[in-house]
């Protein structure tokens, strides 16, 4: 038995409600504003990566939004719930791992699932061995937690989100600890998940993991979000580059500079590497192509070679570090 | 300033979830905690090997440990050894050692329940249930205390056997043995009968000096006859007793001393017992409810655990006895001070500090501060209820 096989019933999120729905959330310790006036719409269904480099207040957000801690000012609803007037309900449909997984380390554990079971619905209860056995630690489940690995710990976060057959699942840099095979089991897990209409959300600061991961991201920095919306979309407007392999590169290179591209040239021995501004259209690759045959050098090759989440990450949060 | 782009509508997907049946409406929002919660934070502890090896050591063990040697002594050498219960045997244990250490014990149950979820790391993932924090902390009282209690009862039950079956078969007072339950006029024939041994053994407070008597190995109950003592009532010649006149001194001490030989048993009465099992249970229940509101408030062990041995060790003996005019509310307040008050039948007190008439040991009864029932009750239901409403309420408001 699964854990998405457990009940059916009625539709708890409606079509086109967000999962997770945050208007000018500030959370304060002191001086140190840790989440500021965040606006935040995580679509249904998805994985969604909530992405910042360390401090950007990603795991703070999450502890507001699971009731963790209050919120300063702002409003949030978890899969159309307001929070935390109707936390309750809301989390009776979410899981969450949230920072390091940890457990009392003197019960085994199918025992600390129990524990967390016995606070959920009764049908929780009958969901411990298929949760267990889905993170892959079913054999280990009668062991000591103090026993247990990092990443095996990990796992066990992961059971326990699944005691509640959640709808979202909001996971707290979950490959932290793994190795790369277990990294690759919890992408492969958390795919699973979506593919059945779960939504999970997921904070990280490894790009790479979230791109692989991900259908959609949030780009969080010194507490605020400075970017939201599917990936596709995001890298579509981003600046890219251009690779050219042509017969005379330095010759191209001086045709180029003399356009209004605005691009940044950099001549190698076999071409050219051509990086594009930000709002640059693909009607500007078929201008560098006619720059260059009617300047007469013989253009053998050109590659538009898309920027990388980490590359466009990396842009956008050191601009911003720059203006501040 | 950078701005959020353009959000869009939310990205197609997979049908959400249905919602389980159940999930609905399986009131998680109620301060109510549920059986398995109660059961589930029930093995949480009772898998903790050392706070259960120490529970059961302190109820368990040490009592039976310490009743075994004495039957065994009794069984090998009944004649310097007497029998292993009775009542001062009962006394010496429930009083003198179950009473104090069981409420210390409960205590440190109490903050173990208190703080280890957060300590541990799973407060949080409680947290995230969604379950009430109210009911999530209400659960660790039914668990706590089935521990704890079921640890006293357990102890108490072998101590009331070995001392109900295991009694002398006379009663032991002052050091000679006496038909137990005389009534007055009983109490004084018999003391008639044996005026030498009452003379030399029976306490005795009065003017007059007692007469001369052998009571064995050369030894005389007092300065011969025609001798001149001084006594606190002045310089007195030491007359000469008839035999009747020593039995009549005799009667008069027995009379003297009847309260407190009717007060002394054989074996602990059936009343005595239930009474006592439901007083040192409510010290239990007391030091476990205490260590909880504490352990939850400061969210952590050890601290609140060595403040509740001094509570009890200290702050209860101190002031149990002594009357500080200007705090002598304060003192009242102390819920182990009331407790005292509260002591069934005329026990000694476990603080007592081997006072007359005690059973030995730290035992003894003295004079607590004045304080009435009907206030010592209040203040025991008061800490009862300050304490949890203090941990309920912390946890509900800490950051997880």
């Amino acid at each position: 038995m699964t854990v998405a096989s457990v009940e059916q019933g009625p539709t708890r999120v409606a079509n086109g409600q967000w999962a997770v729905e945050t208007h000018g959330l500030t959370k304060r310790f002191g001086e140190n504003i840790a989440v500021n006036d965040v606006e935040l719409l995580v679509p249904p269904g998805c994985a969604f990566g909530y992405l910042g480099p360390n401090g950007a207040g990603k795991t703070t957000l999450i502890r507001v939004l699971l009731g963790l801690t209050h919120a300063d000012a702002g409003t949030m609803s978890l899969l159309g719930h307001a929070v935390p007037r109707h936390r309750d309900v809301a989390l009776a449909r979410v899981g969450a791992i949230v920072d390091e997984p940890r457990f009392h380390g003197h019960l085994t554990g199918r025992q600390n699932l129990q524990i967390l079971a016995a606070a959920r619905e009764p049908a929780a209860k009958g969901r411990v061995a298929p949760a267990l056995e889905r993170v892959g630690i079913l054999h280990r489940a009668d062991d000591k937690v103090s026993k247990y690995s990092m990443g095996m710990r990990q796992r066990l976060g992961v059971a326990a989100c699944l005691l509640g057959d959640p709808q979202l699942l909001i996971l707290d840099e979950p490959m932290n600890g793994l190795d790369p095979a277990g990294m690759l089991e919890m992408r492969d897990m958390i795919k699973s998940l979506v593919s059945e209409g779960r939504t999970v959300m997921l904070s990280s600061h490894l790009l790479d993991e979230v791109e692989r991961t991900c259908d959609a991201v949030a780009i969080v920095d010194r507490g605020t979000v400075i970017r939201q919306g599917p990936i596709s979309q995001l890298l579509a407007g981003s600046s890219f580059e251009v690779q050219v392999e042509c017969s005379d590169p330095d010759r191209a290179g001086t045709l180029l500079a003399g356009t209004v591209f605005g691009a940044r040239v950099q001549v190698g021995p076999s071409g050219l590497a051509i990086s594009l501004p930000e709002g640059t259209g693909r009607d500007a690759i078929a201008e560098i192509n006619r720059v260059l045959v009617e300047g007469g050098v013989s253009v053998y090759r050109l590659q538009h070679v898309q920027a990388s989440l980490e590359q466009w990450f990396l842009s956008v949060t050191s601009r911003l570090g720059g203006t501040q | 300033m950078t701005t959020v782009s353009d959000i869009g509508t939310p990205v197609p997907g997979p049908a959400p979830l249905p919602t389980p049946a159940g999930a609905a409406n399986d009131h998680r929002g109620s301060w109510i905690p549920t059986w398995g919660m109660v059961t589930t934070r029930f093995m949480e502890l009772r898998k903790r090997r050392g706070l259960i090896v120490a529970l059961i050591a302190v109820n368990i063990g040490i009592p039976v440990v310490f009743l075994g040697v004495r039957l065994i002594a009794h069984a090998v050498d009944p004649k310097s050894y007497g029998p292993a219960g009775g009542y001062s045997t009962f006394e010496i244990v429930v009083l003198g050692f179950m009473y104090i250490f069981g409420f210390i014990v409960a205590a440190v149950v109490g903050c173990t329940a208190g703080s280890v979820d957060l300590t541990e790391g799973m407060f949080r993932h409680l947290v995230i249930s969604g379950r009430s924090r109210l009911a999530l902390y209400l659960a660790r009282i039914p668990a706590g205390l089935a521990i704890v209690i079921a640890m006293v009862a357990i102890g108490y039950t072998i101590v009331c056997a070995v001392c109900v079956f295991a009694a002398p078969t006379q009663l032991n007072y002052d050091g000679i043995n006496v038909p137990q339950g005389l009534s007055r006029p009983a109490l004084d024939n018999w003391a008639a009968a044996h005026a030498d041994e009452v003379i030399c053994n029976f306490a005795y407070d009065g003017p007059s000096v007692p007469p001369n008597v052998p009571c064995g190995n050369g030894q005389s109950s007092g300065p011969p006859s025609g001798a001149t003592i001084k006594t606190p009532h002045g310089t007195v010649t030491v007359p000469t007793y008839t035999q009747a006149q020593i039995r009549a001194f005799a009667v008069t001490m027995a009379n003297q001393d009847y309260a407190d030989y009717s007060a002394t048993f054989l074996v602990p009465s059936t009343s005595i017992m239930f009474d006592v099992g439901l007083w040192i249970a409510l010290e239990a229940t007391i030091g476990f409810i205490v260590g909880l509101g504490l352990g939850s408030l400061m969210g952590q062990r050890t601290v609140p655990v060595i403040l509740l041995v001094v509570l009890e060790l200290i702050l209860t003996p101190l002031f149990s006895r002594h009357v500080i005019a200007y705090m002598l509310n304060v003192e009242r307040a102390i819920v182990g001070v009331a407790m005292l008050h509260i002591e069934p039948g005329n026990l000694p007190t476990p603080f007592g500090g081997g006072g007359p008439g005690g059973g030995g040991g730290g035992l003894g009864r003295m004079t607590l501060i004045p304080e009435s029932t009907l206030v010592a009750s209040l203040v025991i239901v008061g800490w009862l209820v300050f304490w949890t409403a203090i941990g309920a309420w912390r946890m509900m408001t800490r950051d997880a």
